[in-house]
């Protein structure tokens, strides 16, 4: 089975593409790679914290991809199934990570050969403009070393959510843990995120003011005038 | 309501999957109890700033890279095992006792043999390295010559096995005959002519947008190699 053209491509489902390509069909992988690299390199970034790796894995899960794609159950639904082997992938290779301790969370990425290391270098053309930049280039920053200082529990299913923005339910069938553990390890990540980050924000002058302290704030300042 | 329980309930006020009832006390206590307001404003500015999370995209050369890996990488041992499992998710065992794993082996590599009808895997039409390493290295785009051609035009007979698998005869990128089924090895902006009807196709990609999918396509009637699909493979 061929597809005709990239248009027919768009209108296919991932579970039609895969079941494609379990009957051999290429173009039906190709345009699977296309939805997804970009989509799996970034989880697999998040884990692992290492650029080349991350590429690395996720060329490897696109091979079992491949290779498996005649296994695929009908009914299921193929992002859950890459992203549980991008999962397995990740996981493992933290695991080998932590046989050999040389290694560690960043390694090989350049925040570890330049501590001047700039996230928003990683940023899309659309967040590169200068007044952005000089506005959130400091919490961005911050922001992206809190995820990286997560545990690795709560940094795969805080990725998954809010960068990858998969549901709840999708996010419980690939970690295969139930959803209320996911809506509570979700949530405690992002406090812990806002705890990381509250410090930044009053920095930069973002405390948030409640209606009373303004107005207690206001009657203060018509006293003194 | 306490503090605790309204730390809780942060995520699903800021997602919006939260009872109106509930939603109001929260919000009451929120009017009570400033720390807790600020909390959520803090919560909510820090999920705001997530829009500038740094993103990474794959190298340019992605699909090439992955397109020599499925060349070059042939399953193991384990994966024609786990071909005869049918299960969703394929885990890969950090560690299997040598003894099951030899067990395993023996039975499902006996197994095998019979199921295949005493067929070596690469004869199969189904996903082994040495039918997929052609086919993947063309669809892909390549535009670097990923396998050397015959000079020979000459055109193979198809190989029927007796399972009904078959190897598609390879032919040179200069010559083929459209009435029969072939596999078609090419590069982009290779140029195949039909023997029969002296139509020349040029392989390049599908639309001019696209660099990743190809097909050989006639100069003259338009036509595509695609159009036959039940007859190529690409």
């Amino acid at each position: 089975m061929f597809l005709n053209d990239s248009v027919n491509s768009v209108r296919l489902t991932d579970e039609d593409l895969i079941a494609s390509v379990g009957q051999g069909d290429n173009r039906a992988f190709e345009e699977l790679v296309k939805r997804y690299k970009n989509r799996l390199i970034n989880f697999i970034f998040q884990i692992i914290g290492d650029r080349e790796a991350s590429e690395d894995l996720t060329q490897e899960a696109f091979v079992r991809v491949y290779r498996h794609a005649h296994r695929f159950r009908e009914g299921a639904t193929f992002s859950t199934w890459v992203y549980t082997i991008a999962s397995n992938l990740a996981k493992n290779e933290l695991r080998n990570r932590a046989r050999r301790p040389y290694f560690s969370w960043g390694q090989g990425t350049k925040r570890d050969e330049d501590d001047s290391f700039d996230p928003l270098s990683l940023i899309g053309d659309e967040s590169q403009r200068p007044d952005k930049i000089s506005e959130n280039k400091e919490l961005t920053e911050a922001l992206f070393a809190a995820v990286g200082s997560l545990n690795r529990k709560y940094k795969t299913i805080f990725t998954l959510r809010d960068l990858q923005g998969l549901s709840y339910e999708e996010i419980a069938r690939i970690l295969k843990i139930p959803m209320g553990t996911v809506k509570s390890r979700v949530n405690r990540a992002r406090s812990a995120l806002k705890e990381a980050m509250q410090p930044y924000f009053d920095e930069v002058g973002m405390i948030f003011r409640s209606s009373k302290q303004q107005r207690s704030e206001k009657e203060e300042k018509s006293v003194n005038e | 309501m306490e503090c605790d329980n309204v730390a809780a309930l942060l995520s699903d006020m800021y997602e919006g999957a939260i009872t109106e009832d509930l939603k109001k006390k929260v919000e009451n206590h929120f009017s009570q109890c400033h720390d807790c307001q600020r909390e959520y404003q803090y919560f909510r500015k820090t999920l705001k700033l997530l829009v500038y999370f740094p993103k990474i995209e794959t190298s340019l050369d992605f699909e090439r890279q992955l397109r020599q890996r499925l060349q070059q990488s042939k399953p193991t041992l384990w994966d024609s095992i786990l071909s005869y499992v049918p299960t969703l998710v394929i885990p890969r065992p950090s560690f299997v006792p040598i003894l099951a794993m030899t067990t395993a082996c023996v039975i499902m590599g006996a197994s095998g043999f019979f199921l295949r009808g005493y067929m070596p895997l690469s004869t199969s039409p189904s996903m082994t390295s040495e039918t997929v390493a052609p086919v993947s290295s063309d669809i892909m785009g390549g535009t670097k010559p990923t396998q050397t051609f015959p000079g020979d035009p000459s055109i193979n007979p198809v190989q029927n096995s007796p399972t009904n698998s078959f190897v598609l005869p390879t032919i040179s990128p200069k010559h083929f005959n459209t009435n029969e089924p072939y596999l078609i090895k090419g590069n982009k902006g290779e140029t195949l002519e039909n023997v029969v009807h002296g139509e020349k196709y040029v392989i390049r990609p599908i639309h001019p947008d696209s660099f990743d999918i190809y097909d050989a396509v006639s100069d003259t009637s338009k036509n595509s190699l695609s159009q036959n699909a039940n007859k190529f493979q690409f």
